[in-house]
C-alpha cells in the first residue's frame, strides 16, 4: 500500500494550457519524499489536488489505495495534513488553543479529549506556552509551529509541507526542519516536501523534479542532484558541493564523492596527505 | 551625497504600555554606489530600518540624511514625492501589492503618479518589463495570470520604471525558486555596476550576501553590531555564528578543510577562489 499513488493525472485552469501534465509518481510509505521544479512547474498545484482543493482533470489519485472522489474526500482529509507556505493565511482561531480545536471540532472529536489533544500537540511542537495568545502575536516560526500542530492533531499518516518554510528567517526554518525531521523519523510520518532548499533535498530519502508540468525526474537525491547542467537546463541550481566537485575536476582533481559535504571533505583531507 | 543615520531612535507605540524601541542610537552611513545588506534575525529592526529612508517612518529622536533631505521627528521633509522618486523601496512580497488590470498599467502606475507623460511613462515600464526579464508579451496581460515568482518580478519593474537613485529591497528573493533568485541578484548588481545605483537589501540568505554585496550591515536587538566589507566579514566565522544566520555553503567547506588539515591563507570569496586554493594544496 503506497499513500501517495498518482496515475496520469493532468489539469488546467484555463481548459486550454496542462499545469499538470500527465503525471505519475508514487510516494513510499515513511519516506521523505522532496518535490522540487521552478516557479510555475505545477508543484503547489499537484498539492492542492491531493488534498482535493482543485478538482483533477483526468487521471488517478489514490491515498493508501482509495481513489480520491467527491465521495470520499472526508475520509481522505483524515489522512493527510498539509502546512501552506504563507503563516499568515492559516489561522481562524483567536487564540493558539482555539485554532487547534478548530480542526478537532470539524472531525467532531469529544470534547472532553480536546484539552489533552491540544495540550499534547502544543508540547510537541514546543508551544504549550503560548496557548492562550493571538496567532497574530506569533513570529513566523512559531505561527508554522502552531500550524503543525492543528495537523498533527488530526494524527495525518501523510504530511505535506508547501514551501512551509519558504517565508521564514533562518532560525524559524531550522525549527520547523528540526520538528519535521522528528515526526518523519519517531513517527515514521510520511513526509512530501515542496521546497526550494537545495540541502534539505540532498538529505531526503526520494526526489521528484517538475518542469512546465511534467514530473522529468524521479529517483535518489544521489542519482539526480550531481548533474550540474541538468540541473541548470530545469531552471533549478545544483547543490554548492556538487559545483565545487566541478570545479575541482576542470582542475584535474576528480573525486568519488560530488555531495555528501562530509565524504567530500574527507576525500579531499586524504588527496591532501597523499601527495 | 549621503545615506545616514545619526543618533536615531524610534519607538513604535510611544507613551502606550505596549511601546517598543526598535531601533536604538543608530550611527550608521551606507557607501553610495554600492551594494549593501542588512542581516540579523527576525526582530532586529532591519525592515523598520530602511522604513526610514523614504520617511514612511520618522525617527523618535535623532537624524535621518537621505541624499539632499533631513530628517526629524519634527522635520518631516515637504514634496515627499520627489524623495520618493529617489529613494525606491520594493517591501517585502511586493506581489500582493499589483491590483491594476494589466501588468503594464501597474508598471506604469509609478511614472504616472510622479507625472511622467503618459507616452514616456509607457517607454519607461516597457524597459523595466525587459529589466526584470520578462518579454512585451507580459505587458497586457493581468497580473493575476501570471506565477508568484513573475509577479514579484513586475512589482519590482513597478519600482525600476520611476529610475531611482537609491534602491532599498526587503528581501526581495523570498520565495522565488533558484534561477529566478539568482537572476534578481543579478539585476541587482547589473543596476549597481552599470546604473551607478546605490542598492540596500535586507536579506537571510548569506549565498546572496557572500556573492554579491559589496558591504554587510549586521542588525540585533535594535542596534547596528558590525558593518563592515563582505570579504572582512567572512573571515571570522564567529561573527556570523553569534547572530544565528547559517554559514554561506562556501564557509562550511573551508571550515572543515581547515579541521582536517589544509591550510588557506588568502581570503576567498566565491567558489571558484575555494577550488583554486584546494587544488594548489592538493597538488602541491
Amino acid at each position: 500500500m503506497n499513500p501517495i499513488k498518482v496515475n496520469h493525472l493532468k489539469f488546467s485552469y484555463d481548459l486550454e494550457t496542462d499545469v499538470v501534465n500527465d503525471v505519475s509518481f508514487t510516494v513510499e510509505k515513511g519516506s521523505y519524499t522532496t518535490l522540487i521544479g521552478h516557479n510555475g512547474s505545477g508543484k503547489s498545484t499537484i498539492a492542492k489536488l491531493l488534498i482535493g482543493l482543485l478538482e483533477k482533470g483526468s487521471g488517478e489519485i489514490l491515498i493508501d489505495d482509495l481513489e480520491l472522489t467527491e465521495a470520499n474526500l472526508d475520509v481522505i482529509r483524515r489522512k493527510i495534513g498539509i502546512v501552506f507556505q504563507n503563516p499568515d493565511n492559516q489561522f481562524i482561531g483567536a487564540t493558539v488553543r482555539d485554532d487547534i480545536a478548530f480542526g478537532l471540532e470539524n472531525h467532531q472529536v469529544d470534547p472532553a479529549l480536546m484539552d489533552d489533544i491540544i495540550n499534547n500537540y502544543a508540547a510537541r511542537v514546543d508551544m504549550s506556552k503560548y496557548l492562550d495568545q493571538e496567532p497574530t502575536r506569533l513570529s513566523g516560526g512559531q505561527k508554522q509551529r502552531v500550524a503543525i500542530a492543528g495537523v498533527l492533531a488530526m494524527k495525518p499518516e501523510i504530511l505535506i509541507l508547501d514551501e512551509a518554510t519558504s517565508m521564514l528567517d533562518p532560525e524559524g526554518k531550522s525549527e520547523i526542519n528540526a520538528l519535521v525531521n522528528a515526526l518523519h523519523k519517531e513517527y515514521g510520518m510520511t513526509i512530501l516536501s515542496i521546497t526550494h532548499d537545495i540541502e534539505e533535498v540532498k538529505k531526503s530519502d526520494h526526489v521528484l523534479i517538475m518542469f512546465e508540468g511534467k514530473i522529468v525526474k524521479d529517483g535518489l537525491p544521489s542519482e539526480i542532484m550531481i548533474d550540474e547542467k541538468e540541473m541548470i537546463s530545469l531552471k533549478l541550481d545544483a547543490p554548492f558541493s556538487v559545483k565545487l566537485a566541478n570545479a575541482l575536476k576542470r582542475r584535474g582533481i576528480v573525486l568519488k564523492e560530488t555531495l555528501d559535504t562530509e565524504r567530500m571533505v574527507a576525500e579531499l583531507c586524504l588527496l591532501r596527505s597523499k601527495k | 551625497m549621503p545615506i545616514a543615520f545619526e543618533k536615531v531612535n524610534f519607538k513604535y507605540a510611544p507613551n502606550t504600555p505596549f511601546a517598543y524601541e526598535a531601533l536604538k542610537n543608530i550611527d550608521l552611513a551606507f557607501e553610495m554606489g554600492k551594494v549593501t545588506a542588512i542581516i540579523g534575525p527576525t526582530g532586529s529592526g532591519k525592515s523598520t530600518l530602511v522604513q526610514h529612508l523614504n520617511a514612511l517612518l520618522l525617527p523618535s529622536e535623532g537624524t535621518v540624511l537621505v541624499l539632499d533631505r533631513t530628517i526629524t521627528n519634527k522635520h518631516k521633509p515637504k514634496e515627499l514625492k520627489s524623495l520618493r522618486q529617489r529613494v525606491g523601496l520594493v517591501f517585502q512580497f511586493p506581489e500582493y501589492q499589483l491590483f491594476e488590470e494589466t501588468i503594464l498599467k501597474d508598471i506604469m502606475f509609478g511614472p504616472l503618479n510622479f507625472k511622467v507623460p503618459e507616452a514616456q511613462a509607457k517607454v519607461l515600464a516597457m524597459n523595466a518589463l525587459k529589466l526584470v526579464g520578462l518579454d512585451e508579451s507580459f505587458a497586457e496581460k493581468s497580473p493575476l495570470d501570471i506565477s508568484g515568482g513573475q509577479k514579484r518580478r513586475v512589482a519590482i519593474a513597478g519600482i525600476l520604471a520611476i529610475d531611482p537613485d537609491v534602491l532599498v529591497l526587503d528581501e526581495p528573493t523570498a520565495g522565488l525558486d533558484p534561477q529566478g533568485s539568482k537572476a534578481m541578484m543579478e539585476l541587482f548588481l547589473r543596476l549597481n555596476k552599470e546604473n551607478g545605483k546605490t542598492i540596500l537589501i535586507v536579506t537571510h540568505d548569506m549565498e546572496h550576501v557572500i556573492n554579491y554585496c559589496d558591504n554587510v550591515v549586521v542588525m540585533k536587538d535594535g542596534e547596528v553590531i558590525n558593518h563592515q566589507r563582505v570579504t572582512d566579514y567572512f573571515e571570522r566565522k564567529t561573527q556570523v555564528e553569534d547572530i544565528q544566520m547559517n554559514l554561506p555553503q562556501l564557509l562550511l567547506f573551508k571550515e572543515a578543510l581547515l579541521d582536517g588539515g589544509f591550510e588557506f591563507k588568502q581570503p576567498m570569496r566565491y567558489l571558484e577562489d575555494l577550488a583554486e586554493a584546494i587544488s594548489k594544496e592538493i597538488k602541491r
